[in-house]
């Protein structure tokens, strides 16, 4: 067994840190509570209270929809051609901050070409630490004489370039649109201004030009949670949720935007970039950004795309008018993997297993198992504070593990399963062996030894009937 | 305590209740902010958005028997919320996650790489696991925190220990490896 796990458990390494970030947050000054207006959540709102309103308003294109205020900077913005199934579930209101995590960690400096952000789009950020471990692309290579490092990012169509420009000081380049050979031509152009803010020379000599630099944190549109932005949720009822971004048109957020990726959707009007779909109307810039779901339907979102329009007062306040106590936990989702019973089908036959314990020293206890037809076996088990280790294998608290040997070990916290827990492990030969826990110094598990399986199927029976696998 | 009451919505008056509510609760909070939020430095903003709300309605909820609970509801409601959303976008920040963050915890890396497998569990293990550990809650507590029943809390638990185990040892076999 891994070394970690052979001196400590979860619960042990889990009590360590615990006790570590105690002891710094209460050594830290109590902020000031700003109660600036917070980003407000809402209950899911049913489909029907927005369809009904949105129903007669739906549109293929954004500007063929009026907008119901005179402020055409207003972001409050929905979506109003919604695929079946999904509804408008949440809103937040125009930030009024960004997150404080990223405040002043992200001062970028953006060259793009005018035809960003699908053209290439390079950008700077000053004192990038390289990193060698990810992606595996990386290699190390040379700009006149400067060590430098290059490679795909995991974004498609995404270079990376990290150059040491003075000794121990790396600055780290994203370009899009512009291959390896491209970033170390353009970074043979790396230098510094009088302020020490790395840029480029002469990046008109490599087809780029100077957009700006900023904190992007704050760039709207680029981040849901930035300065001005309002967002819309929408979820479907297989739980899948696009955002859309409603903020502030920027150069800086334009050509930011083209760093995501390969663009996989230009329509002229519409662009979609890795996945996020941008556009821009008037003085705003929209995003439709797939926040959960493995395989997003861009037709469908481009849909939902162009029917866009500024929502009304009650429509934006019925979004944004709950709070977050009331966005309701996914409790069906809960309910439902609590009673995964996945049980095998009936073919298996149940068998008791007789299990006696005997004590060998203060950390050892034997364990016997029989059979109703007498056959017998019997493993040693040792506890190691709270871990139990049973021979080859061994496990932390509540933990399942099962050897190549045979062994199965299951280790019961009484907090995650019941003390009248059963395990029960699934044999090749038809047989389902019922184990009952057992409590050894107040420390509760099962464990079965079973020659010749490898890593069989197990689960445990909670005291209230519920299954749980393993 | 200095309260910023910068809407003209906000109450006029300084409930000094709240004052104090917000003193003793805001370090515990922080910790579990810490944990939900993934081992960043957004943990402030969990904490600072969950007591701006009580503020708010501190009316109604200095009346609950327990309103920490109320506040740490919130932040667990906010932080799933929040991790959907910005799941992407911390993607493309990817680039920038060795550069130094601000307000982070002084631990040790062991201990972040702990809190940021928490945080990679699914959501509702993930709240289990850092409600028990970090504010000591019960089953029972955490369940009316999470809104399910006692049996699910113990199945979050379960699976989401038996999984950090599982990681950890993984990462392990790879430090024992690349060493």
């Amino acid at each position: 067994m891994p070394e970690l796990m052979e001196h400590e458990s979860i619960d042990e390494i889990a009590s360590r840190a615990v006790a570590v970030l105690r002891r710094d947050v209460a050594s830290r000054p109590l902020p000031e509570l700003s109660l600036r207006t917070p980003r407000r959540w809402v209950a899911p709102v049913a489909l029907a209270a927005v369809a009904v309103v949105v129903i007669g308003l739906i549109a293929v294109g954004t500007n063929r929809n009026e907008p119901v205020g005179n402020d055409p900077s207003d972001p409050r913005w929905i979506l109003t051609d919604l695929p079946e199934g999904w509804s408008a579930v949440y809103a937040t209101e125009p930030s009024e901050r960004t997150l404080t995590y990223q405040q002043g960690l992200l001062r970028w400096v953006l060259y793009a070409t005018a035809a960003a952000p699908l053209g290439p789009v390079v950008a700077i950020v000053p004192d990038q630490f390289t990193d060698m471990a990810e992606p595996s692309t990386l290699r190390h290579t040379e700009i006149e004489g400067r060590p430098a490092v290059v490679g795909q990012s995991h974004f498609p169509g995404v270079t990376w370039l990290d150059v040491e420009l003075t000794v121990g000081h790396w600055v780290g380049m994203t370009g899009a649109g512009v291959d390896e050979a491209g970033m170390l031509a353009i970074g043979a152009h790396l230098t510094s201004d009088a302020t020490g803010l790395p840029i480029l020379a002469d990046p008109a000599s490599v087809g780029l030009a100077y957009v700006g630099a900023g904190d992007p944190s704050q760039v709207a549109v680029l981040r849901s949670d930035a300065i001005g932005t309002a967002t819309s949720t929408y979820r479907s009822a297989a739980g899948e949720e696009w955002t859309l971004s409603v903020g502030p048109a920027t150069d800086l957020g334009r050509a930011w935007a083209g760093l995501f990726g390969a663009t996989s959707l230009d329509d002229g009007e519409m662009f979609a970039i890795n996945g996020p779909i941008f556009w821009e109307l008037g003085v705003l810039a929209f995003r439709l950004e797939v926040t959960t779901a493995d395989n997003p339907d861009q037709p469908a979102m481009v849909r939902a795309a162009r029917s866009a329009r500024r929502a009304t007062s009650k429509e934006w306040a019925d979004l944004a008018g709950g709070d977050i106590a009331s966005v309701s936990v996914d409790t069906t989702a809960a309910a439902t993997e609590t009673s995964i019973a996945d049980e095998p089908n009936g073919s298996f036959t149940d068998v008791q297993v007789k299990t006696s314990v005997t004590k060998v020293d203060d950390f050892t206890s034997r364990m016997t198992f029989t059979l109703p037809d007498g056959a017998s076996s019997t493993i040693d088990v040792q506890f190691l504070g709270r871990e139990l280790d049973c021979g080859t294998i061994s496990t932390g608290l509540s933990g399942g593990a099962t050897s190549g040997g045979g062994t199965v070990c299951v280790v019961a916290d009484p907090q995650a399963v019941s003390r009248a827990a059963q395990l029960r492990i699934y044999g090749n030969d038809g047989i389902r062996y019922i184990v009952d826990t057992q409590t050894v110094n107040d420390f509760t598990f099962a464990v079965y030894h079973l020659d010749g399986m490898d890593t069989p199927r197990f689960d445990v029976v909670n005291e209230d009937g519920t299954i749980e696998p393993f | 305590m200095v309260i910023h009451a910068d809407n003209g919505d906000e109450p006029g008056l300084i409930d000094v209740d709240f004052d104090d509510f917000y003193q003793r609760g805001y370090r515990r909070c922080l910790a579990l902010g810490y944990v939900l939020g993934g081992a960043s430095a957004d943990a402030d903003d969990l904490v600072q958005d969950a007591f701006s709300i009580a503020y708010r309605r501190w009316s109604e909820i200095s009346a609950y028997d327990d309103p920490l609970a109320w506040v740490r509801k919130v932040m667990v409601n906010s932080a799933m919320s929040r991790g959907r959303r910005l799941r992407r976008e911390v993607l493309a920040m990817a680039r920038l996650r060795n550069r130094p963050q601000i307000a982070v915890p002084a631990i040790d890396e062991r201990d972040r790489e702990l809190w940021h497998l928490v945080s990679r569990l699914p959501k509702q293990q993930a709240a289990a696991i850092a409600l028990h550990y970090v504010d000591d809650l019960s089953v029972e507590a955490i369940a009316t925190v999470l809104e399910c029943s006692t049996g699910s809390v113990k199945t979050h638990l379960s699976r989401g220990r038996h999984a950090l185990a599982s990681q950890l040892v993984a990462t392990t076999k790879e430090a024992t490896h690349d060493d």
